[in-house]
């Protein structure tokens, strides 16, 4: 597998397993604190899209899918499967320790793990490749333009019946 | 080429982070570093303990960003007294 084109696959993947996972699990419906709460409408008012803002504000408070991902991976990479299923276990307690209720980040990391097992081990990409790629895929939604990757977040949100009723 | 690729993100989102204005968009460029870095600490220690340190070194920042952006709002209110 060379090593450019299976790194763009791997964050292309790393980016539809923590998106997808967190939209179902209804991360653009509402803020889970209050801090995804204010980041949420500062996007807003930056041009941005509400859900999308509360989706970037979600993952910003609390570890969500992309936490279970990341860390699943890194898991993965240095010991195996048993790494990404004590990853999961890792981002449970980091979920309670922010307050946050919910099962984002473990199915994120228990899905991840079986998206590296088959990836990984026939298929012939490196469990590296996706720790990189995972950071990739949250540099595109966080780091470029955050009106822009709220919208594609909102038009999403839309698709899956998730987006916010708020205001 | 892996290292290199998370130095070159971490170092354009601290850039980044130092030059915007927007206190939210500050905060979110640093949560691509707090994605990064546990990347590179798992990169460059490789053992079985780089889970335990990545882990523990990324909830610590995500619990620090839950609770700046708490207050984000807050400061818009803040009072400042010049000595007197």
């Amino acid at each position: 597998m060379n090593e450019i084109i299976g790194l763009i696959i791997a964050a292309i993947i790393s980016w539809l397993n923590f998106v997808l996972i967190d939209t179902y699990l209804g991360l653009p419906e509402e803020p889970g604190v209050k801090g995804a709460d204010n980041v949420g409408h500062s996007i807003k008012q930056r041009g941005g899209d509400l859900s999308g803002g509360f989706f970037q504000g979600n993952i910003l408070c609390s570890p969500d899918a992309s936490a279970g991902t990341l860390l699943a991976s890194i898991g993965f990479m240095v010991i195996g499967i048993n790494g990404g299923i004590l990853a999961a276990f890792l981002v449970y307690i980091g979920n309670r320790l922010c307050a946050d209720p919910g099962y984002a980040g473990t199915t994120g990391a228990l899905t991840m793990t079986v998206i590296l097992t088959i990836f990984c081990d026939y298929l012939g990409f490196k469990p590296i490749m996706f720790v990189v790629g995972m950071v990739i895929a949250i540099f595109v939604i966080q780091g470029i333009h955050h009106p822009a990757s709220t919208k594609l977040l909102g038009t999403i949100a839309r698709k899956f019946n998730r987006y916010t009723k708020l205001e | 080429m892996y290292m290199e690729i998370l130095g070159i993100i971490t170092i354009l989102m601290a850039l980044r982070a130092l030059i915007t204005q927007n206190r939210a968009e500050k905060l979110l460029y640093i949560n691509v570093i707090g994605f990064s870095v546990p990347a590179m600490i798992a990169l460059y220690i490789n053992t079985p303990f780089a889970l335990i340190v990545a882990a523990v070194f990324f909830v610590c920042s995500t619990i620090s960003s839950n609770a700046i952006a708490y207050t984000l709002n807050k400061l818009d209110d803040e009072i400042v007294l010049d000595g007197e």
